[in-house]
């Protein structure tokens, strides 16, 4: 060591230095003790806890365990008290229900008692006014009967005049069928005459127009004839159309009926008597058929 | 109408046409009544054929008029084709009316009537029928009955090369010309005449043959 290392440690300031080195090391050391002594001490605490801890919990639990079982037995016995009121109530009801119909029921048959009670006495005053009315009738019967008494013998009356009635009646009314028989002859008469008037007059009027109109076709046939350097032919019998009787036509009568029964077919005249003003055979076709001519043989 | 060579001893008879989409319908008959009354028929079974088209072909007879389309008929139509006696001297009234009611008519084809007037028959040859041969233009017109048709034809040579053609300024005109020259105008023609049921016997009875004769 040199002297200014020993000066350095001989001076009061390291030494002072040096000292409040110790001193520090020594408080901390003391206090590093305290310090682990009180640690010490926390961890048997906490271990005591822990401990006391564990059975408190643990008898805790067995309590909790004898609470549980003891509620369910109580649940047990709350269900069963309350079927108990429960079955009770419902009987309470049913009871109350029954009263409640039969008091309703007594009403009604005190209101029916009533009724009947009433009805009874209408009935009764029912059967008094019959009674009285029975009595009308019974005089009013015998009334009736000595009536219709009296009404027999008027009626035995009356039928027998009836009957004499109905004979004149039956009387009148033949008579009037035979007038009426004769009315509709009389009808029918006289329709038929105005049928036979209306038709000879469509007759009379075909009559009148058919000569000249046949004259004139008569000449008009002449006239051909002659055009042609034919001789009159109208003499000449037909072979083709006859006279009911048979006998032929000439040409002249053929001309004359086939103009007349055009005419009067023209005037609407019945066919009866177009065939009795002309009297051919097969007048069906008499106008259509061919006309022909009889050969004539020489003498 | 032509009469020329009349003759008492002719047959004659009431001749009449009439004209209808351009066609000439003439009729024969032995009185004027009578051949009213045909023609007074023929328009009534014109109306009659026209209703049958319309019923049974509407469109048809719609849309292709038929030459006797637009033919209607009136009651004196009915009465003149009717059997029904009629005042001769009113004849020519009613008919008059019934010509002024169709030819005052556009809708109907009948353009032309020829009154029926009694007019003679000329011809030797005598057949089972008789031939008209007619001209007509306006109110010109001129007709010609025969019993043959060659008759007839040669009539309507002459009547156009002397009468018809020197008429309208063409002295002998041929037919052929006179056809082209009508055509529109007016018609020529000639065709068998329809005729009457007595008039159909008369002719019948004129072909007779008399073996004695």
């Amino acid at each position: 060591m040199g002297p200014e290392e020993l000066a350095i440690i001989m001076s009061p300031q390291f030494i002072n230095a040096t000292f409040r080195a110790g001193e520090d090391w020594y408080h901390s050391m003391v206090a590093r003790n305290q310090e682990a002594r009180r640690r010490n001490d926390f961890e048997n605490a906490n271990a005591e806890l822990v401990r006391v801890n564990h059975l408190l919990i643990s008898r805790a639990q067995e309590q909790n365990l004898r609470w549980k079982r003891y509620a369910e037995t109580l649940d047990q016995r709350i269900e069963v008290l309350v079927r108990q009121v429960n079955a009770r109530g419902e009987f309470g009801e049913r009871v109350a229900g029954e009263l409640d119909v039969a008091s309703r029921n007594l009403e009604a048959m005190t209101t029916l008692c009533s009724q009947k009670d009433a009805s009874i006495s209408h009935e009764r005053q029912k059967l008094a006014a019959l009674h009285a009315e029975n009595e009308k009738l019974r005089a009013a019967l015998s009334a009736a009967e000595s009536d219709r008494q009296r009404l027999h013998e008027d009626n035995a009356a009356f039928l027998s005049a009836a009957d004499h009635f109905e004979q004149k009646c039956k009387g009148l009314k033949s008579d009037l069928a035979r007038s009426q028989q004769a009315l509709h002859e009389e009808e029918a008469e006289h329709l038929n005459l105005s049928h036979d008037l209306r038709d000879a007059r469509l007759v009379n009027e075909a009559l009148s127009s058919a000569p000249l109109l046949a004259l004139s076709l008569m000449e008009q046939t002449r006239a051909l004839w002659a055009a042609q350097g034919k001789p009159s032919m109208m003499e000449n019998s037909l072979a083709s159309h006859y006279r009911v009787d048979g006998h032929p036509l000439t040409v002249r009568e053929y001309l004359w009926f086939a103009t007349l029964m055009r005419e009067m077919t023209a005037h609407n005249v019945p066919d009866h008597l177009v065939s009795a003003h002309c009297p051919v055979a097969q007048r069906g076709d008499f106008l259509t058929r061919p006309v022909t001519i009889q050969e004539k043989r020489p003498d | 109408m032509a009469q020329t060579d009349h003759a008492s001893s002719r047959m004659n008879l009431y001749a009449g046409w009439l004209t209808v989409d351009g066609q000439c319908y003439p009729f024969g008959a032995e009185t004027k009544r009578r051949c009213l009354q045909m023609i007074a028929q023929f328009i009534c079974s014109m109306a009659e054929k026209h209703a049958d088209l319309q019923r049974e072909e509407p469109d048809f007879a719609l849309l292709c008029p038929y030459w006797y389309s637009g033919v209607y008929i009136s009651s004196d139509i009915r009465r003149l084709a009717s059997d029904e006696a009629i005042d001769p001297d009113t004849l020519d009234e009613i008919m008059q009316d019934v010509v002024d009611d169709y030819l005052g008519n556009q809708a109907t084809k009948i353009t032309a009537f020829v009154l029926p007037m009694l007019v003679p028959v000329f011809g030797q040859m005598v057949g089972d029928t008789l031939f008209i041969a007619m001209l007509d233009k306006d109110d010109d017109f001129a007709g010609y009955v025969t019993t043959e048709e060659e008759v007839a034809e040669r009539w309507l040579t002459d009547y156009v090369a002397q009468v018809f053609g020197p008429s309208v300024g063409k002295p002998g005109m041929s037919v052929d010309a006179a056809k082209k020259y009508l055509k529109s105008k007016g018609l020529i023609h000639i065709c068998p005449l329809p005729l009457s049921p007595n008039l159909k016997m008369v002719l019948s009875l004129a072909a007779l043959t008399s073996q004695a004769a």
